[in-house]
């Protein structure tokens, strides 16, 4: 049948042929790789935007320094350490007192309370003794590697002395870990001793 | 009914016409052919290529992750750090300095006059009540209370000589008072 048919039709008939395979190879062979291609590299970008996404992450962590941050955490932790040691604290406020020959006339400590992320306790302290120490005992709580913040007092002349009312607050992550003391202990508590 | 016969040996034949355009087609269809495989058979390499790179990457990724899991506690601690310095930070700009508040009443004293209670009030106010032997003394007192604090408000309220004189000082905010050489 191809005989019959002229030159010109006959090469028209081949260039059609060629141009028909060539769509249904591109069609079915070549388009379905270049898209699987084209969705392999979108991935490589993604995983390689991940990659750099973490190293960068590494690289910044990496770069904290740590031992700095450390020592300024051991130094935050004792201003406003984890556990309240109020037993503690309130121990001490009296032996810095007695050191500066003021006594200790009353202590109230109210219930903590929250100043996010961490506590406050507030505590009323009055103690009499004479001006110079009650001004260096003062001077020892606005300088206490503890963070003991006057919040206000008042001084009062007396006849024994110079009497200071004051209101303190410390702050803690919490204030109700027990820290126990060992007592000898006594069989008759009413006892005077 | 005819018949002819080509008696001629088959070298001295007229050999039948070459058809140029099967050839030519089939060239052109086997090139198409090659070039066609050659360039899926790349398109394939690279697919594979890329696959083997992705899972190279996916396995540098978990290496990654786990490392930045592990160093995550660097980041943690620097967060903790950030937020307790802070706090520590803001509390104390919050409450007011007392001490430099009392050194400068001291400065202030003059003779005849003494003090009997002062209220240093968590606002930042302080108020002085004492007894000053004349208003003078009094006024003194509060003049040097202006020059050795450098608060503009200082309200003499109340005095009477030799009973009783009241002072406020508002604003004190724990400035620092430069100690004296001596």
């Amino acid at each position: 049948m191809l005989n019959n048919l002229s030159p010109q039709r006959r090469w028209l008939l081949a260039i059609v042929a060629v141009i028909l395979v060539n769509a249904l190879v591109w069609l079915y062979g070549l388009s379905p790789a270049l898209d699987k291609i084209k969705v392999a590299r979108d991935e490589l970008q993604t995983v390689e935007e991940q990659r750099d996404s973490l190293q960068q992450r590494l690289d910044q962590l990496n770069a904290i320094d740590i031992d700095a941050l450390q020592e300024e955490m051991e130094h935050c932790n004792i201003q406003v350490p984890e556990q309240g040691r109020l037993r503690e604290l309130i121990t001490e406020l009296e032996k810095v007192a007695q050191g500066l020959g003021l006594r200790v006339v009353e202590l109230t400590i109210q219930d903590p309370t929250d100043l996010e992320p961490y506590l406050v306790t507030p505590l009323s302290l009055e103690l009499i003794g004479q001006y110079s120490a009650l001004k260096k005992y003062i001077i020892a709580l606005e300088e206490h590697e503890r963070l003991l913040l006057v919040d206000n007092f008042s001084l009062e002349a007396e006849d024994s002395g110079i009497t200071i009312t004051m209101d303190i607050v410390v702050f803690a992550e919490d204030f109700d870990y027990i820290t126990p003391h060992q007592a000898p202990g006594r069989t008759n508590p009413f006892e005077v001793r | 009914m005819q018949m002819q016969v080509n008696l001629l040996p088959a070298k001295y034949q007229a050999k039948p016409q070459v058809r140029l355009w099967p050839v030519v087609l089939t060239l052109v269809l086997v090139m198409n052919l090659i070039v066609i495989s050659a360039y899926w058979v790349f398109l394939q390499l690279d697919l594979a290529k890329i696959n083997s790179e992705i899972h190279t990457l996916e396995n540098d990724i978990d290496i990654l992750q786990r490392r930045v899991d592990e160093a995550q506690w660097k980041a943690d601690l620097e967060s903790a750090v950030a937020v307790k310095s802070g706090f520590i930070e803001t509390e104390l700009s919050s409450y007011i300095l007392w001490n430099p508040g009392m050194t400068a009443i001291e400065r202030s004293m003059v003779n005849g006059l003494f003090i009997e209670s002062v209220d240093f009030s968590s606002t930042g106010d302080i108020n002085i009540g004492g007894i000053a032997d004349s208003v003078k003394t009094a006024a003194d007192f509060w003049g040097s209370l202006h020059a050795e604090t450098g608060l503009e408000i200082i309200r003499m309220n109340y005095i009477e000589p030799h009973e009783e004189f009241i002072v406020t000082l508002q604003g004190w905010l724990g400035r620092e008072v430069h100690e004296d050489v001596e």
